[in-house]
Order: structure tokens, then C-alpha cells, then sequence
């Protein structure tokens, strides 16, 4: 201590005692506090603007609304039933990209009642991958009837067959199914792929491919519940890969006649009417958007940048988007009016299908899901099943 | 020439040893060589070493020499993180030049090779930053890594006048860290520092400012894998405390973490007298880094900021005799936080601070031979908050440590040094939240905190022989092991083991 008074002058220790403050005086607290939270509640408003919830509740605000929101990182599901005010309230939501589907369902004796006539209602909307972080982020979403669309596309085979041998894509077929509870014909209807960076268009679709079907309006009729396979290659698969299957019975083939494409005589082909590459009508097997769609008479095709094909966007009856990333909402080819979601998840050559949901049965007839939202309508399967329903 | 050695040998294992990701903070404190470290300042305690200022070189080195050497690491033992390699092999070999370009300015340089495997690494694929990086990269398999990599170093000090000395120099590393087993993720880093530093006398008084700006990069990438073997890798990305973990099945992966930042360390000196010398060092960085995946499609996956402030306050009195009689106090302090991608929120927050005091004397016990003895206190603590689930985990320790060396000049050519040394640890709080944590995420990150409340004691010793001869050269060959032992259930003891060696051989070019 007598060293340190000798060797210390009075001027030298304000600076040293400078020093020890600045290094102890530093986060000395040593109590627990409760971690601080970035969780938050938010509500979501429903509201219908078409006749039906007016005429029941006399009001647009649905009550009984089926709120589900889906964390897009996270994989998390929150579920909530709007009350008579049509808001339904979320707690502890962590700040994510969500996708929000409402539904409500008026069943027949309620339509019956308030509106005059027997047949249940279904009311769907949607909103797609947007950000919640607070509850500054409530929102509202608008619910409309869902289009009943007759024909859907009910499964893609897109994937491929695993190896031996590597790379079989030929195998890829895709599926659509009468939802209605009526015949309805395929003659003229066009199946395409949908290009990215041209989602914004409200207009037009612009596809790399697209095919259509043959028959002049009453050649090809397809009954309630029944599914039609359209082939990329149709034949029996599984001489070439035993990872694959028979689609030999398919029943359409997409032919492309200026390459040296397999031609089944027995299997009519799609009409070709824009092929901007490819020996034949390939999906990717990992990322694409494939569309099903019903020309007018009137309708003129055109072309857009880069040799794509136009097609009106009002014709489209029905729209599926897969992704090997799921959650990458940033870069989509379909709008959300087609479909808001993503399906598949899946790598290359898995020998997997996507199929939609069966909503529910209407004497014994199937049902599928159609919300316009392949996250939500499709699942993927192990074993694709063509030409029947899972 | 044992003095040059000896500083040779210190700079090597801070700079040479220091891993390449300057800001990889290791909250451990093993036992360190503190005696020879201490006894390695020659008769002028001088900034170069103290507070990393490059404008203090012509008073570490004076002579023009080549030298060349090595240093290896050999970890092993089952007390670690379940992500830590069960053993571990590192191994660098250099080549430096020192070398007066004139009576005002001096310049060092070295460059090396650098190796390093990890034996029996689980899951994860990146290696810096673990603990904060909220979304982090790893497949379902476990297996060896290799690294390999080449790094250099140029400072460059200029005297302006006898009281006024600048410095810039540059650090510069690459290396690539494979996986050996599927699905082979590849492991790249690249960093470049620069630094800068002045330093002025006046009277009594030394003043210096130091300041680097650092640049660091880690990219993992995982290929497609060859089709024909009908593999398919499972790739994982954990989030957060008590979030599902999302499996992708996917078949290539890219993951970019890019950060930099600055660090300024001002530092002072006051000479009472040839007998009492006081320095104090404080330093404070700050950083920001990026995580991008996806490669061809980026997508943000969040950024981070990290904040430290370290300080040293260092007495030293010299007696008649020769004794020296020493008082220190080290804080460190780091904070990292981690921000969700696409929002300015902060999800999760995690701190380190350590206080060291420690009093040392050396005493002369016959000619240039000494006894060393030291004595630390260390108070720890160590807090993770999770605001996404609302978890907090905070735990503290406190440790003593006795160390004994001592430093025998046997003859004019030869000099040796032993050391030993005890720590003990005494964890007296530990604080968690009591909400639910899945399983999975427990065991990667909650259980790694019993890592440390299990922690027991560590021992230390070791020897270093140096061998002069005359003006021409000097080598030395030194053995250090450190013994790490811990409980982490009840009644049974685990332990990890580390040597070092390192081996030099310095021509003085006359």
C-alpha cells in the first residue's frame, strides 16, 4: 500500500479509477429477468360480399368462420372460429410469412331457410403468404363462393421414377376428375405450364407448352366421379424402370410430331399447339405450374416475350404450382386467384405424386378439396394412383 | 536472442493459433501458460503484445530473422457439446520474415498451412457462431471433417519520430472444410482483416490506438449427389427453442453467412518509474452479419449483431532483487442477437461475461533462474434468451486457479520452463424458464449448459526447452496438456484432454 501511495500521484489515480469503472461498471446485474417476447395477437376480419351471408345474417361479417393460419417458416397451424362480429382472434404468434384459408359452410336446412332454395353453400378465401409481425398486421379477408369448376386436376406425377435407371422422367402423367355432379365433355380444353415473372399479368397466362384436347365438343365426355390420365409417354413403364408403372391404358398422350417422341397408336394424342422446346411435353420434375383451361371460340391465342404462348386468364378453370421449397412464396408462377399456394416438396426422382384431398362424399360420389390453394387442397403421395382417388 | 525467441513464439500462438473467425468467441477458460506468457515480455512491456497495436512492432522485433516452425493440437475426450467433434487433430506449419527496412521501419510477415480434422462431428454443417445462428444448416449423419487452408500475414511499422509510431498491416486466410461421409457438405471460409494502429510517448507516458476492420465469410454447400446411388440426404434446419424442426428433402443446399465489423482498442501506459508500470487496454468491436440460403434463389434467413468489450487493467512492480510482483484484472464481455429474417426483431439474444483478477509474483531465485506463482479468481455468466418461445437459460460459476512455474537457465545455450496448474469451478446459479423445449432442441442447445454447470476442474502442466546458439539461431520445442474433468449426471466423471506442441527453429540473419 506505502508503494502504491509513493508511486501514485494524485493525477494518475483518476485516471486508473477511470479504467477499473469503465471495465466493472459494466452490466453488474445479476438478477433474472422474464426473457423479453416477440410474440404477438392479431385478428383476422371475415366478411362476404355476395348475397348468401347477407340473406342468413343480414349483415356481411360471417360468424362460424373455420380461420386457419399456417406459419410458412415454421410449419405451424393455428385454427380460430370468427365470432358473431366475423373476427376470429389468434394468440402467440411468432413473426413469420403466414398463409391464412377461411371457409364457412352454410349446409343445406340454413340455405334453405333464409334463402329458398336446397343446396349447401360453401364460402372460401384466402390470403397468401404475407407478413405478421405485430398485431398492427390484422387483417381482413374476403370470402366467395367456390367456383365449381366441373374438371380439376386431381394428381401430378411430375416427379420421376427412381433410379435404376437415373433420370426417368417419361413415366410423368397428370390426372384431372369431374367434380361436378354432371357428364361434361373435354373436347378443346387446354392443359399448359405457366412461365415465371408474368404472375402479375391479370389477363393472360404465358406457357412455355400447351396442349389440347382433341374432339369437336361431344367426343370425349366424362362422368361425374370419373378420372382422366393424360400421359406424357403412354406406355408400360415398367419394362424400363420397376420403380414405375403401367400407362399404357392412359387415356390421352402428349405427342410431340416435329421430334422423335413415343407415339401409342392406340392412345389419342393432345393437339400440339405451342411447343417452344423439348422432345416432348416435360414437367420439371422438381419445380412448375401446370394449368387446365377452357377456350372460347372467340378466344385469339397470341405470343409473348421469349416465344410464350397467351392465354387468357379468365379461362382458366383450375391451376396447380409445386416446388421442391414449399415455403418460398417469393418466386411463384400462379397467381393467387389460381392457386395461393404451393405444393410437393419434393426432390427429384422420388417416384411421388401430389393428389387433392377428398373433401368430403355426396352419394357416393368423391368430393375434392378446391380452395384454390394447393397448400391446403393437395398431399403428396408415396405411390402415385392413376386413375383412381386416394 | 531468448527474449526474440520467446516473442516470436508468443505472437505466433496469438496470431498464428487465434482461429481464423476472429469473432469466435470461446466462453471456456482453460488453464493457459500464463507464467512463460507473463515471463515472455521482455524489459519493456510493450503494446504490440498487450493490446494487439502493429504500430508497437519495432519494440517487439529489431533483428532481421526467418523462421520457421509449427504448431499441432490434439483434443480428445467425451466431455463436450453433442456437436463437438469427439477428437479433433489440428496442425500448422509457417514460414515468417522479420526484417528492418530501415532504422524507421520494420516489417513481418508470415504465411502458413494450416489442417485440421474433426472426428465424429453430429448433424451440424457450419462452424462458426453456432450458439446464435438461429437457423442452423445440418443432415442426419454423422462423420469426420478435414480442413485445410492457407492464411498470411503482412504488418508493416513505420517510426515517425521517437515518440510517434504507426502501423498497418493485413491478415488474409482461405480455407475448405470437407465432409467425409454423405452428403458431403463442403465448408469454405475466406477472411480479411486490416489493421491499423498509432502510438505516441510522451514523458512517462505511452498512448496507442489500435483499430482493425475484419471481414469474414462462410459458405457451405452440398451438391446434388450422384443419381445413380439412389441417395437422397436429410437435411435439417433448426429454429429456435421449442419450434418444430423442418425437415427438406432436398438434394443440394447453399448457405452464404457473410459478416464484418471494427474493433477499436485505445490503451495506455504509465512508466511511475523503473520499478512500477501500469498499463490498461480497452477494446470494443461490433459487427453485423447476413445468413442467405439457397444460392441461384436467395433467401434471407436473418442477421446478426454481435457487440464485445473486452478491458485489461495490468500492475506490475519490480523489486530490488529483480522480483516482479504482478496485479491483473480481464473483463470480457459479448453480446450476440440474432434477427428474424424479413423482420427488424430480434429473436434471440445471448451474453457472455467473465471478470478475472489474478496476482502473480516471480521470484529471482538464483541468477536468471525464477519461481512463478499465480492465483486467479473468475466470475462467469452466461445468458440465452429465446423470444420466440419465451425461454431464458442463465447460469453463472465462479473458479480459483493456482498456477506454478518455473523457469530454469541450465546453461548459456539452454533455458527450460515447467508449469503446472489447478482450476476449480464452483457453479452456484443456474436459471431456467419452465417452458416446455421439445426434446430435440434440449439436447442440442439446453444440454450443452449442463456442459458447463458440470464442470469440475481443470489441470494444466507443462514443459518448454529452448535451445541458443550464439547470434545464429535459437529453437524451442514446448509440451503443454490440459486435463479437463466434469460430471455431467450424477456419479460419473468425463474428461477431455488437449496437448499442444509447438516447435521453431529462428535464423537471425547477421
Amino acid at each position: 500500500m506505502n508503494i502504491i501511495k509513493k508511486y501514485l500521484p494524485k493525477r494518475c489515480t483518476g485516471i486508473i479509477i477511470l479504467y477499473l469503472l469503465l471495465s466493472v461498471n459494466f452490466n453488474c446485474s445479476h438478477e433474472i429477468t422474464e426473457p423479453a417476447s416477440v410474440q404477438f395477437s392479431a385478428r383476422v376480419g371475415v366478411m362476404d360480399t355476395s348475397y348468401i351471408t347477407a340473406g342468413i345474417y343480414r349483415q356481411p361479417y360471417v360468424p362460424g368462420a373455420e380461420v386457419s393460419l399456417f406459419s410458412v417458416s415454421y410449419g405451424l397451424e393455428y385454427v380460430s372460429i370468427s365470432n358473431n362480429s366475423g373476427q376470429a382472434y389468434f394468440e402467440n404468434l411468432v413473426p413469420d410469412l403466414y398463409n391464412c384459408s377461411v371457409k364457412r359452410i352454410y349446409p343445406e336446412d340454413t340455405v334453405q331457410v333464409y334463402l329458398g332454395y336446397r343446396r349447401e353453400e360453401v364460402l372460401v378465401g384466402s390470403k397468401a403468404a404475407f407478413k405478421m409481425g405485430s398485431a398492427a398486421d390484422s387483417f381482413r379477408v374476403l370470402l366467395k363462393q367456390v367456383p365449381r369448376t366441373p374438371f380439376i386436376i386431381s394428381e401430378i406425377y411430375y416427379n420421376g421414377a427412381p433410379p435404376p435407371p437415373p433420370l426417368y422422367f417419361h413415366d410423368q402423367f397428370t390426372e384431372i376428375y369431374n367434380n361436378s355432379s354432371v357428364i361434361e365433355y373435354l373436347d378443346g380444353m387446354v392443359i399448359g405450364d405457366a412461365d415465371y415473372g408474368y404472375k402479375e399479368d391479370p389477363d393472360y397466362m404465358y406457357s412455355i407448352h400447351l396442349y389440347q384436347f382433341p374432339g369437336n365438343g361431344s367426343d370425349y365426355p366424362v362422368a361425374p366421379g370419373q378420372t382422366i390420365i393424360i400421359a406424357q409417354d403412354a406406355e408400360n413403364h415398367l419394362l424400363k424402370n420397376v420403380n414405375s408403372f403401367d400407362l399404357s391404358q392412359a387415356d390421352f398422350e402428349y405427342y410431340n410430331p416435329l421430334s422423335n417422341d413415343i407415339d401409342n397408336p392406340f392412345v389419342p394424342n393432345m393437339i400440339q399447339l405451342h411447343h417452344k422446346y423439348g422432345i416432348d411435353f416435360l414437367y420439371s420434375t422438381r419445380n412448375d405450374a401446370i394449368y387446365l383451361a377452357k377456350l372460347q371460340q372467340e378466344d385469339t391465342l397470341s405470343y409473348g416475350p421469349f416465344d410464350l404462348i397467351k392465354v387468357p386468364k379468365q379461362r382458366v378453370w383450375d391451376g396447380v404450382e409445386y416446388k421442391e421449397d414449399v415455403t418460398n412464396y417469393e418466386v411463384k408462377r400462379l397467381s393467387d386467384d389460381i392457386d395461393a399456394g404451393i405444393t410437393g416438396g419434393l426432390p427429384g426422382y422420388q417416384g411421388k405424386s401430389v393428389a387433392r384431398k377428398v373433401f368430403k362424399e355426396v352419394d357416393g360420389l368423391k368430393v375434392l378439396m378446391d380452395n384454390n390453394n394447393s397448400s391446403i387442397d393437395f398431399q403428396v403421395l408415396n405411390t402415385p394412383s392413376p386413375g383412381s382417388l386416394e | 536472442m531468448k527474449y526474440l525467441l520467446k516473442s516470436a513464439a508468443l505472437v505466433l500462438l496469438l496470431t498464428a493459433l487465434l482461429p481464423a473467425q476472429w469473432l469466435q468467441y470461446d466462453p471456456d477458460h482453460e488453464l493457459a501458460f500464463q507464467p512463460v506468457l507473463q515471463d515472455s515480455i521482455r524489459n519493456k512491456t510493450n503494446f504490440y503484445r498487450f493490446s494487439g497495436n502493429i504500430a508497437g512492432l519495432s519494440e517487439d522485433e529489431n533483428a532481421f530473422s526467418l523462421q520457421t516452425g509449427g504448431n499441432f493440437n490434439f483434443v480428445s475426450g467425451e466431455y463436450r457439446l453433442p456437436f463437438d467433434p469427439q477428437k479433433s487433430d489440428a496442425g500448422q506449419y509457417y514460414i515468417q520474415l522479420v526484417k528492418p527496412l530501415t532504422v524507421r521501419d520494420m516489417f513481418k510477415g508470415y504465411f502458413g498451412y494450416q489442417r485440421l480434422a474433426d472426428y465424429s462431428v453430429m448433424w451440424l454443417h457450419q462452424t462458426r457462431l453456432l450458439q446464435i445462428n438461429s437457423i442452423l444448416l445440418a443432415d442426419s449423419s454423422t462423420g469426420d471433417f478435414i480442413l485445410s487452408g492457407l492464411f498470411w500475414n503482412g504488418e508493416w511499422a513505420h517510426q515517425f519520430s521517437r515518440s510517434l509510431s504507426t502501423g498497418i498491416g493485413i491478415y488474409y486466410n482461405v480455407d475448405q472444410r470437407l465432409k467425409q461421409v454423405f452428403p458431403k457438405p463442403e465448408n469454405r471460409h475466406r477472411d480479411i482483416h486490416v489493421k491499423l494502429g498509432i502510438q505516441h510517448r510522451w514523458k512517462n507516458w505511452s498512448l496507442g490506438l489500435a483499430y482493425r476492420y475484419y471481414d469474414e465469410q462462410e459458405k457451405v454447400e452440398i451438391s446434388r449427389y450422384n443419381l445413380d446411388q439412389n441417395l437422397t440426404p436429410l437435411l435439417f434446419k433448426f429454429r429456435f427453442s421449442d419450434l418444430p424442426v423442418i425437415l427438406r428433402g432436398k438434394t443440394s443446399e447453399e448457405r452464404l453467412f457473410d459478416y464484418h465489423g471494427h474493433t477499436v482498442n485505445p490503451h495506455l501506459r504509465k512508466v511511475f518509474s523503473n520499478r512500477l508500470k501500469v498499463l490498461g487496454n480497452v477494446g470494443y468491436a461490433v459487427s453485423r452479419g447476413k445468413i442467405v440460403d439457397g444460392g441461384s434463389q436467395p433467401q434471407d434467413q436473418g442477421q446478426l449483431k454481435i457487440q464485445s468489450l473486452n478491458g485489461k487493467l495490468l500492475g506490475e512492480y519490480t523489486t530490488g532483487n529483480g522480483d516482479i510482483w504482478q496485479l491483473a484484472y480481464n473483463l470480457d464481455y459479448l453480446n450476440y442477437e440474432a434477427e428474424l429474417p424479413e423482420f427488424s426483431t430480434i429473436a434471440i439474444s445471448r451474453s457472455f461475461e467473465k471478470h478475472r483478477v489474478s496476482a502473480g509474483i516471480k521470484k529471482i531465485v538464483k541468477a536468471k533462474n525464477s519461481l512463478f506463482l499465480q492465483l486467479e479468481y473468475e466470475h462467469y455468466r452466461n445468458q440465452f434468451e429465446d423470444r420466440m418461445t419465451e425461454n431464458l437459460y442463465r447460469f453463472q460459476y465462479h473458479a480459483a486457479s493456482l498456477l506454478l512455474a518455473a523457469n530454469l537457465h541450465l546453461s548459456a545455450r539452454w533455458d527450460n520452463k515447467i508449469w503446472g496448474g489447478l482450476k476449480k469451478y464452483f457453479v452456484y446459479h443456474n436459471t431456467r424458464t419452465d417452458n416446455k423445449y421439445t426434446e430435440f432442441f434440449d439436447y442440442l442447445f439446453i444440454r450443452p449448459y449442463d456442459y458447463f454447470t458440470g464442470r469440475s476442474a481443470d489441470l494444466g502442466g507443462g514443459l518448454q526447452f529452448t535451445y541458443h546458439y550464439g547470434p545464429v539461431f535459437d529453437t524451442e520445442f514446448s509440451f503443454n496438456y490440459l486435463h479437463t474433468l466434469a460430471s455431467q449426471t450424477v456419479g460419473k466423471f468425463y474428461n477431455r484432454n488437449k496437448i499442444i506442441l509447438t516447435i521453431s527453429l529462428k535464423f537471425f540473419i547477421i
